[in-house]
């Protein structure tokens, strides 16, 4: 049983290539059925619309993967948004927003965690009250108002130009090199398999999992700035009430697509991403076709039902105990 | 002789005011390999936790090479050289076997980052030299179970462990696999690492251990060499005097078959069981932990699944997989975990009582108010349950109470087979007694009853019959009154082709 499987035997047995080959054929399936799908021009398109979905689907999944949960991702993004938005308003200069933006999504990221690890609450139960104090805050402080009018060097950050060269997708494509080198070759990163994998383990091998837990919601919440930052910039406007609203599903979904285990201890960085790109090609391509817009979430379920699926399969093909 | 490394003097624990520990002594020298035997309770596990640093220990001292030590937690045992392989493993099932063993180390880094190609090589490297023939790039969830035990070995032989403690090495491995784990073990010693081998199993321990320990009731009773001593002897020291208990069993009337299982497996601890059990009679099952005692009740009410066999009740064929036929077939099964399985602590003793026979005290989906009290008040009375009014919480009861109004709810069914799973553990003494009685006369009434316990004298006591199980078969069958404490624990500790012979 010693052989070294080859390479290329290794690359066809990972356990994202379903959903890569099933992101190529629903690539084919819309390029046949819609002309201007398959263009240049819609690619960056689709590209430039994951984005957000995509950087908070990556923390989405580091919190799945230590078997973890985060139902307020919509409503810290909003809060983030609002924020900078604000700032931007009061005429703060960008990169100073910017790092505030970040510093305020990281510390209420890590105030999750915090919540989750001392008081000894589920994170499903922490996520839901912090969902609703992030979202009220920021209705509070913004009275429900549009904030808009942005300086130009603010809506730089996000805008389109470039192409698949353009700052967001850019950013995003950062993130996704920085985790999966991170996840593999970081000695913290694989202590979040260990955590999600066998918890009490990881426990008997002295490893502080409260604090891991707190460093990963924290990690969650600077994602979460950012794709805040993204929002306000690349819409020219955000409304505290509306923002991101079902964003945790959404996010979910694609770490769910991408292979992450709901109760921990898998999960990665190239599937999460094609889970992100899945969804987005399906949303636009179905916009394409003329379908009415009402099969989008009916559509989306299935596909991470069909996921979820194959996953259970080739689980058990594997799983011999 | 070896060298010393480590002696444990006087070691005492107690949990709540009750010891588990008074008086144990372990010594052990670099490349010998001690085997710590006792009864189920004996105080073995505690002693490894409190070596290992899960417990504090109340008093005693603990001398690791010359110095004394006092670990607070599994870490600080583990750096000073102590490992332990439990029966249940604990590896990261989702991670390579090259990341289980050095999860965490330094040394496999380089610049802060993960060396893989370092890792896997130095991994392998290690799996080879105590003979393992997987890849440590394989994912540990993919491995055989004594490949898996092969992966903990070398996870302790990479943190230089120097005493391994072994918790029952060979329960999950199969018959062919344990002369391999034995020359893995006869490597380590080669080594020098002194192994304690936690074992119920006599022959192997007399194929591979140098040195005994034997432990009872919290202390250490007998310390030989393997080779000085024998099996018999080493039984006789696990029970010691006789104690004998008078339990309140009076002598019911006999009757024809009520339930009959036949070739009883659950795919698992439970090989192959057949047995009948009477009107009127208490059928006792004893066996050490693994033998399945406490799994074939189990089974036998449908918890298992892909537990299958034969049942007849009342001579009628009948299937047993969910509790849902078990209790429809007028089986009833009380639970040995009372607080996970029995009752529900937050709700009132009415609720508890009739939550098996709810159904049955409804019309239209409404319950009789009525009748509900009536069934209540019947089974406070009948079985003593002392309580301050039906609506009390079951939490607020004591042990031995809760377990009355768990028993009550199975006898509300009106159930031709009551299977008491170890029914009184963690009960007080004078409500055991009183618990006692009941099983006496509810089998006087004409009641079929199996038991099981993990006290010894407990199944002596209360048994008509009883079976003795080992490893997942009845290695031996005794009526009341043909067997004594030790010919019991002889034939649990001897493997069923064996025990023919005698001790």
């Amino acid at each position: 049983m010693k052989q070294h499987k080859s390479r290329l035997s290794r690359i066809f047995s990972a356990r994202e290539m379903p959903i890569i080959v099933f992101t190529l054929l629903v690539y084919g399936a819309f390029s046949v059925m819609a002309p201007n799908f398959n263009t240049f021009n819609n690619v960056s398109v689709i590209a430039q619309q994951i984005t957000i979905n995509g950087i908070v689907a990556l923390g989405m999944t580091i919190v799945i993967m230590i078997g973890g949960m985060d139902l307020s991702v919509g409503s810290l993004l909003s809060l983030c948004g609002v924020f900078a938005g604000m700032m931007d308003n009061a005429g703060l200069p960008v990169a100073l927003t910017v790092l505030l933006t970040l510093v305020i999504g990281t510390a209420l990221g890590a105030l999750n965690g915090l919540l989750i690890v001392k008081l000894h609450i589920p994170d499903i139960i922490v996520t839901l009250a912090t969902m609703n104090i992030f979202r009220g805050v920021a209705v509070m402080v913004t009275r429900s108002q549009w904030i808009t009018d942005f300086s130009d060097a603010f809506l730089h950050i996000g805008s389109s130009k470039g192409g698949l060269f353009s700052i967001p997708i850019l950013l995003y494509v950062a993130v996704a090199v920085v985790f999966a080198v991170c996840l593999r070759w970081l000695p913290f990163g694989r202590l979040l398999y260990a955590v999600g994998g066998n918890r009490e383990a990881a426990v008997l091998m002295g490893l502080n999992v409260p604090s891991v837990k707190i460093r990963v919601y924290a990690v969650n919440g600077f994602l979460l700035g950012l794709a805040g930052l993204l929002f306000a910039s690349m819409f020219g406007s955000i409304q505290a009430a509306t923002a991101a609203t079902s964003l945790q599903f959404q996010t979910m979904g694609s770490a769910l697509i991408g292979g992450a285990n709901i109760f921990g201890g898998a999960g990665s960085v190239l599937g999460t991403v094609f889970g992100t790109i899945l969804l987005g090609m399906i949303k636009n391509g179905l916009v394409q076709i003329h379908a009415s817009e009402y099969w989008l979430d009916f559509i989306t379920g299935a596909v991470i039902l069909l996921a979820l699926l194959v996953n259970l399969i080739q689980l058990r093909k594997k799983g011999r105990c | 002789m070896g060298e010393t490394i480590l002696e444990m003097q006087h070691i005492a624990k107690a949990f709540s005011g009750v010891y588990a520990l008074k008086d144990a002594q372990l010594t052990l020298q670099k490349g010998r390999v001690m085997a710590l035997v006792g009864e189920n309770g004996a105080g073995k596990s505690t002693l490894m936790r409190i070596l290992t640093g899960i417990y504090d220990h109340d008093g005693g001292t603990i001398l690791y090479k010359g110095q004394p030590v006092h670990f607070k937690n599994a870490m600080q045992a583990r750096d000073a050289g102590i490992a332990i392989i439990h029966q249940e493993f604990n590896l990261f099932p989702n991670l390579t076997v090259a990341e289980n063993i050095f999860l965490g180390d330094k040394s496999v880094q380089s610049h802060g980052l993960v060396d893989w190609q370092a890792m896997n090589r130095r991994a392998q490297e290690l799996v080879d030299s105590i003979g393992g023939t997987f890849s440590v790039e394989e994912k540990v969830q993919e491995l055989s179970v004594q490949n898996q035990q092969v992966v903990e070995i070398v996870k302790a032989l990479a943190a230089n462990a120097e005493v391994l403690i072994m918790d029952e090495p060979t329960s999950a491995l199969p018959e062919s696999e344990v002369q391999h784990l034995f020359r893995t073990i006869r490597g380590l010693k080669a080594r020098g690492v002194a192994i304690v081998y936690v074992s119920h199993r006599l022959n192997e321990i007399f194929e591979i251990c140098d040195d005994i320990t034997v432990l009872r009731d919290g202390v250490t009773a007998f310390l030989s060499e393997v080779g000085a001593t024998t099996q018999q002897e080493v039984v006789a020291q696990m029970i010691g005097k006789e104690v004998t208990v008078l339990y309140p069993k009076q002598d019911a009337e006999i009757g024809g078959v009520v339930f009959e299982a036949r070739h009883l497996s659950d795919g698992d601890t439970v090989k192959d069981l057949s047995f009948c059990v009477h009107k009127g009679e208490i059928l006792g099952l004893y066996g050490l932990v693994g033998s399945g005692a406490t799994e074939c009740p189990e089974a036998l009410f449908g918890l298992v699944r892909g537990a299958h066999g034969t049942f007849l009740m009342d001579g009628r064929e009948i299937s047993l997989h969910s509790p849902a036929q078990a209790v429809a077939n007028r089986i009833a099964y009380v639970p040995p975990d009372r607080h996970r399985q029995g009752i529900i602590r937050q709700l009132s003793i009415r609720f508890n009582l009739t939550l098996a026979v709810v159904r049955r005290l409804c019309t239209r989906s409404v319950i009789r108010r009525k009748d509900e009290q009536a069934t209540v008040d019947d089974y406070i009375r009948k079985l003593r349950v002392k309580c301050a009014g039906d609506s009390q919480k079951v939490t607020f009861l004591s042990g031995g109470n809760q377990q009355k109004v768990v028993i009550a709810k199975w006898l509300a069914t009106n159930p031709a087979l009551l299977i008491l799973n170890d029914p009184t553990r963690g009960v007080d003494v004078g409500a055991k007694a009183e618990i006692y009685s009941l099983i006496s006369e509810l089998a006087c009434a004409g009641m079929a009853i199996v038991i099981t316990s993990s006290e010894i004298s407990e199944i002596l006591g209360m048994s008509d019959r009883i079976l003795v199980l080992n490893e997942g078969v009845v290695s031996r069958e005794f009526l009341r009154g043909q067997a004594d404490q030790k010919s019991l624990l002889s034939a649990a500790l001897m493997r069923p082709d064996e025990t023919q012979g005698g001790v």
